[in-house]
């Protein structure tokens, strides 16, 4: 088991809590950033390979370098605690327990990028995380850490998955329609409000005062090669003990489950989703893999955001599809054809499927689709939802062909 | 070697083929100067890309995928591929998921652009059927929206948001479910929408659609709206059987309208092919019209003119052109003798001009539209933008996006009091006491523009005398608006949040007897702040018909020759250089004045042109009985109207399609007016008849003018015109052909035109204070037996009297009956609800119409537009007490009697 960093507090009493934080070690990372220089600390996060843990796994301090040097107006940093993705729910814990790592996390961040102005998007559901969160923010406002250069804006999702993608979350942040827009220009360049704006996970950037306090090679040495630090894997489904784990970046998914207890339910595992519901399945054979970035894409999977879906071989794959692709369905946002479209109709020929009323050549009009409209959208929540369709149904392909009679 | 060569331009293989664009272009836009066919169905050309449809995918070499072309930045040495068999693949797939959603029907022709790209990408039917179902929405009167034609690209909503700024339809939902729709689910004519049409140009299948069959075009002309003074670009479509297309499309790179569009503009321009549009000449004889040819007309017409000369007078249109216009001033100056010549703008304006006249030398807007959306405080007064300049309205709503504030001073509700910053409701009347408070918060406040007022004003010490009286006590208690708002109104004013402050005012403002010094006032709190003549600032009154401004400028006024010249010797000997006569040296009458000469027999003879007096002058019943007076009335116009049936000759004259020419619209900017189609029947270009006219007149005279009328084109006359005034001297039809409209003054053809007035001087040197006075409230109070107060006003739907609009189909649909605008309280006490008949009566006369029961007006207050529907019209009511100053009519309040009648 590696050292706890992340959740190291969650077990303490009223860890939320300004005064625990400090007792804890909390803001000292903020008084050695302050007396640093912001290339220094933009470098020293490079250094940690601390990569985005929200879902794309980009490497946070290249993100951060991209803000245009010459830039005269205003840089946003915003928090994304949206966390829609189906099997995820690390940043609620984080919220709820950890808040003034986020905050003290957000004020570094901000001074490496030069921002003076932050904003935390919270899940709506999250009702508990936000009463929490801005509790903190108004202590830390008491504290004089916030507000002396660096002010934060908490502001509350209503409840659509798709707030949850960087461009989607900053049009809901300006008051339109949570859509995402067309990329370039990025956020980095062209983001809130028209300004250069950083979108990084909670998770991230409560990373940034440990890698502060204790260097860049420390923490890098936490994870894998390519990857530094350990990551909070939200563990669900058929397991013992479901819940939130700290482990290292280096992890394999055999160990993971094993930390949680083992498979549960017939005790026999027959797939498992490594990084949230947009991430392709892995069949039990396969999951010797390193949970890392790089680790899971080998595998022809992803990280995501480390949301952990255990099946045991109870669990009928084409049912869980169609839950999967009625998620989709409803959430895609409708902006482009080919998502609008292709999730309605496989949401509804997965549905047919399910009950016996498909036909054999459903599945490969699903995989053709599917396949086509891979990567020609504006935002990745489609690519996201091709990711199940395909890898259910090609490493499943008998238990659907059983149910297709015609 | 100059190293930005490189970054200048681009150069790009595209299918094997080289393009170069400019930095900042598209790989679509290489794709579309190749004129190669790639699909692009939510790509508007002139808007940002969308990025929804995902039809214009390619293949790129090094780049992964497929990326879409319309949102992927061109880039030095890119090879670019349409035909790649991924790119080809993937978008066949995806065009034949939008044709899925459409279920194909013989009225849906084709999915324009849609359908033709399928064709392309050999896809015959769809793999799937479409997944929803809907009734067609044909609750509009021009366009329908079908929602099964619709692909959900999402262009029609932009138009209606980003281009429009109104709102009124949008994607809903989301996912499978969302659709094109309007808030509540409703049908579209239960939205805001006010049928501007921006979405209907922009669909790219059809699903909305106009009504009419689609016709085959022939040609596009580009010319410029006829019915307000905004001067929108248009393009009219000629179809092959010579007739214009029912919708106009806009023109992006107008610089006055930037391709926006009203309801008027884009579907109004039937009027031209009216059924009743008159075609050939017409004599009065035995009480009967007689149709005859030009000749005869003419020289009828010659013959009763000839016999009046000086006892004459002539009504030019504000509608026709600044050729038309130059001619009928020249022809009543030179040949008949008089200055007795005048426009509309007495109906309207004359308190503004006349006071800026007085404050300033100029009567023009000081500003451009582009002020109104750099400004950062906007104060609309007495105007109903959004009804009567629709496109300055969006202007309005574009600043207000970028922060600006609105504040909005008027009795009435009208639709942008609903997003204003602040709303200001006088009592009718008392406006004066309202700016005078206001000016005087600027000053106790010390918000004063000292500098300003030091350098380039004069008489404030007088002036800051007479606002003794204004306090903010008095004025709360005179006007009924607090003391906190009116504080509030002159402190944004003043210092706006960000750049400068524009004052707009319209009619409600300067239809009142004491309009001059309302007009007035409003200066007065321009100078004080000094929020003129630097940009995102300046002066507006906002004009009514598409050529008031170029009327004027003209010479169609009493007062001043073309250009504002006056009748000083050195000024008048260079005219009767040019002119081989003349022009009289006396000021002439302004209209109001003509038709009481009528009755003393002072003037015999009237010449109308394209005005219907009898509809539009105040008290018509008396107006009536003036013009039985005449003894000769010639009359010019499209259509036979109250005025015209009591005509001896009728002229009939070409309409706006017909003929060349130009407008100049409230920014100040000439524009060119095309000829698109050939005049109805025999009709002629009103400088044509004029010219035709005077020849004949001066030859019954003895008068010598062989050269004068000989002008082969209007584009001849224009030159003459600009010849003569200086701040035309550098506009052409040639120059304004090849560069677009340009604003005056443009004193030289290397001039660039000017986009603000008053930058360095006032035409008067220094601009003067005049105290303004509150005087009586209006000359008509109600009282026990004409308890209510009557507004007068315009209508979205319709243009002025409605001559025009009238005969246009769709927009009587949309505005079929005379509406009385009463409040719920009052409806309670009469019992009457919307849509109950009514009859309204004042001292003068009396209508029939229909109430609309609204909280838009006050208690005791009467809204009745002047259009004239089903034989009523307001100015039966209203009242011709002139403000004596300027003469305009007091349109705006008169006392009324409401009755509920039973219905028929
Ligand atoms: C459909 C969709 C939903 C997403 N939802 C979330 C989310 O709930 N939380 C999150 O942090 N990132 C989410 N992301 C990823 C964000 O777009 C973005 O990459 C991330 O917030 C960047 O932060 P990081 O670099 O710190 O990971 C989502 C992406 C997509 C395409
Ligand atoms: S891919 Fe789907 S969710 Fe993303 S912008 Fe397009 S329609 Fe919306
Ligand atoms: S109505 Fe036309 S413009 Fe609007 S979304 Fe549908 S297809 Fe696009
Ligand atoms: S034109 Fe490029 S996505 Fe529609």
């Amino acid at each position: 088991m590696s050292e706890k960093i992340l959740s190291r507090n969650f077990g303490v009493k009223d860890s939320h809590t300004l005064k625990v934080y400090r007792e804890t070690g909390g803001y000292t990372a903020l008084a050695q950033a302050l007396g640093r220089e912001p290339a220094a600390i933009l470098d020293e996060v490079k250094k940690s390979n601390l990569r985005g843990l929200g879902g794309a796994g980009f490497p946070t301090g290249m993100k951060w370098s991209f803000i245009p040097k010459n830039h005269s107006g205003p840089v946003y940093l915003v928090i994304n605690a949206d966390e829609g993705e189906p099997g995820t729910f690390k940043d609620r814990y984080l919220l709820e327990r950890d808040p003034h790592a986020l905050i003290e996390g957000m004020i570094i961040a901000a001074r490496a990028i030069k921002s003076a102005l932050g904003f935390v998007y919270i899940r709506g559901e999250y009702v508990e995380p936000w009463r929490r969160f801005t509790a903190a923010v108004r202590e830390a406002y008491d504290a004089g850490y916030l507000g002396q250069g660096f002010d934060i804006v908490v502001h509350r999702g209503a409840g659509a998955y798709i707030c949850g993608e960087e461009t989607g979350l900053i049009s809901s942040l300006e008051g339109k329609k949570g859509w995402p827009k067309v990329k370039p220009p990025f956020p980095a360049i062209k983001g809130a409000f028209g300004q250069p704006t950083i979108v990084n996970n909670v998770e991230t950037i409560c990373c940034v005062p440990h890698i502060i306090n204790r260097g860049a090679a420390w923490f890098a040495g936490l994870g894998s090669k390519t990857q530094g630090g350990t990551r909070m894997y939200s563990v669900s489904g058929r397991v013992t003990t479901p819940g939130v784990y700290e482990e290292s970046c280096a992890i394999t998914l055999r160990e993971l489950i094993e930390r949680a207890g083992g498979v549960s339910g017939s005790g026999r595992l027959k797939a498992v989703v490594p990084g949230g519901s947009s991430a392709p399945i892995l069949a039990a054979h396969e999951i010797d893999v390193v949970m890392d970035v790089d680790g899971l894409r080998n595998a022809g999977t992803m990280a995501g955001s480390a949301g952990v879906i255990v099946f045991d071989d109870t669990v009928s794959i084409p049912e869980a599809l169609m839950v999967v692709a009625r998620f989709y369905a409803h959430e895609s946002c409708g902006q482009c054809t080919p998502c609008r479209e292709s999730t309605g109709w496989i949401y509804k020929m997965c549905h047919r499927i399910v009950e016996g009323k498909g036909r054999k050549d459903d599945l490969d009009t699903i995989l053709d689709v599917a396949k086509r409209g891979a990567g020609t959208t504006i935002c990745a929540f489609y690519d996201g939802a091709v990711g199940p369709y395909i890898s259910y149904i090609e490493k499943f392909r008998g238990e659907f062909e059983a149910l297709c009679q015609r | 070697m100059n190293v930005n060569v490189a970054a200048e331009r681009m150069k790009l293989t595209v299918d094997g083929r080289t393009v170069e664009v400019r930095p900042g272009a598209t790989v679509l836009d290489a794709v579309n100067r190749l004129e190669i066919a790639l699909p692009q169905l939510c790509k508007d050309h002139d808007r940002a890309p969308l990025g929804a449809c995902r039809t214009c995918l390619v293949h790129v070499e090094g780049v992964r995928g497929v990326p879409a072309a319309c949102h992927l930045p061109a880039r030095d040495g890119m090879v670019v591929s349409t035909e790649h068999p991924d790119a080809v693949r993937v978008r066949r797939g995806v065009l034949d998921l939008t044709l899925s959603m459409l279920t194909p029907s013989a009225e849906r022709d084709g999915f324009g652009q849609l359908g033709g790209a399928a064709e392309r990408h050999e896809l015959a039917r769809p793999t799937w059927t479409p997944l929803h179902q809907a009734p067609i929405d044909g609750s509009k009167s021009f366009f329908v929206l079908d929602r099964e034609a619709c692909i959900l690209c999402g262009r029609c909503a932009v138009a209606c948001d980003d281009v429009q700024h109104i709102g009124a339809i949008a994607l809903l939902g989301r996912g499978h479910a969302m659709k094109v729709g309007v808030a509540r689910g409703g049908a579209m004519a239960t939205s805001v929408c006010t049928s501007c049409g921006q979405c209907v140009a922009t669909c790219p299948t059809g699903a909305l659609r106009p009504k009419d069959a689609a016709a085959p075009i022939a040609r596009r002309v580009e010319t410029t709206c006829p019915y307000c003074g905004v001067g929108c670009g248009i393009e009219l479509g000629v179809r092959t059987d010579h007739r214009l297309a029912v919708m106009a499309d806009d023109v992006p790179v107008n610089r006055s309208s930037e391709g926006m569009l009203c309801v008027k503009g884009r579907f109004g321009t039937g009027f031209v092919h009216a059924r009743d549009r008159i075609r050939t000449p017409r004599v009065r004889r035995d009480g009967r019209w007689h149709e005859v040819g030009w000749d005869e007309a003419l020289d009828a017409a010659a013959d009763g003119l000839a016999r009046h000369h000086g006892r004459f007078g002539a009504l030019a249109s504000a509608k026709a052109t600044n050729e038309d216009a130059y001619v009928i001033q020249k022809f009543v100056r030179a040949v008949m003798g008089t200055n007795n010549v005048d426009h509309c703008t007495r109906l309207c304006h004359s308190p503004s001009v006349e006071a800026m006249l007085v404050s300033m030398g100029s009567g023009a807007t000081s500003n451009s539209y582009q002020d109104y959306e750099e400004a950062g405080c906007l104060m609309v007064v007495g105007a109903d933008a959004s009804a009567n300049h629709p496109v300055i309205a969006i202007r309005f709503r574009r600043a207000m996006k970028r922060g600006a504030k609105l504040v909005v001073v008027n009795p009435k509700r009208v639709e942008l009091c609903d997003q204003a910053d602040l709303w200001l409701q006088p009592r009718p009347g008392t406006d004066v006491m309202l700016f005078n408070a206001m000016a005087r918060v600027i000053v106790d406040e010390g918000l004063a523009d000292a500098d300003f007022i030091a350098r380039r004003t004069e008489g404030v010490g007088a002036w800051h005398t007479s606002l003794s009286e204004a306090t903010l006590e008095r004025a709360a208690a005179v006007t009924g608006v607090s003391a906190e708002h009116i504080a509030q109104a002159a402190r944004w004013y003043a210092r706006p949040p960000v750049s400068g402050s524009c004052l707009i005012w319209g009619m409600g403002i300067t239809q009142h007897t004491n309009g001059i010094h309302n007009a007035h006032a409003l200066l007065n709190l321009s100078l004080v702040a000094g929020q003129l003549g630097r940009a995102g600032s300046g002066i507006s009154p906002l004009r009514g018909q598409n050529n008031v401004q170029g009327c004027g400028d003209s010479g169609c006024i009493p007062t001043n020759l073309p250009g504002y010249q006056k009748y000083d010797e050195p000024t008048l000997r260079h005219f009767e250089r040019e002119w081989g006569l003349r022009p009289p040296a006396m000021t002439g009458k302004v209209v109001t004045e003509m038709v009481e000469a009528f009755l003393s027999g002072e003037i015999q003879a009237m010449y109308v042109v394209g005005e219907n007096p009898l509809l539009s002058e105040p008290d018509l019943h008396h107006a009536e009985k003036a013009f039985d007076q005449l003894d000769v009335l010639v009359v010019q116009d499209l259509f036979m109207h109250e005025t015209a049936e009591q005509a001896d000759v009728f002229l009939p004259a070409a309409a706006f399609a017909e003929k060349e020419g130009t407008f100049t619209n409230s920014e100040r900017r000439v524009q060119r007016v095309r000829k698109a189609i050939d005049p109805a029947g025999d009709a002629r270009p009103d400088w044509w008849i004029t010219a035709e006219l005077a020849k004949r007149v001066a030859r019954r005279l003895g008068r010598d003018v062989s050269t004068q009328f000989a002008w082969r084109s209007a584009s001849e006359v224009f030159d003459e015109l600009a010849r003569l005034t200086p701040f035309l001297g550098g506009l052409s039809h040639a120059r304004l052909d090849r560069e677009g409209g340009l604003q005056w003054p443009c004193p030289t053809a290397d001039h660039p035109g000017t986009r603000f007035l008053y930058g360095e001087t006032f035409p008067l040197g220094k601009a003067r204070f005049i105290p303004a006075l509150q005087t009586a409230e209006a000359a008509e109070l109600p009282d026990p037996d004409f308890p209510f107060l009557l507004n007068t006003g315009r209508l979205l739907y319709h243009w002025h009297g409605g001559t025009l609009t009238r005969r246009v189909e769709g927009l009587m649909e949309l505005a079929p009956r005379l509406e009385v605008a009463i409040h719920p309280s009052d409806a309670r006490r009469l019992g009457v609800d919307t849509g109950a008949p009514l009859r309204v009566s004042s001292r003068r006369g009396e209508l029939t119409g229909y109430a609309r029961v609204t909280e838009a007006v006050r208690p005791g207050a009467l809204f009745v537009p002047f259009v004239k529907l089903a034989d009523s019209a307001a100015n039966f009511l209203t009242n011709p007490a002139f403000d004596p100053a300027s003469k305009i009519p007091e349109y705006k309040v008169c006392a009324v009697r409401v009755e509920r009648l039973t219905a028929a």
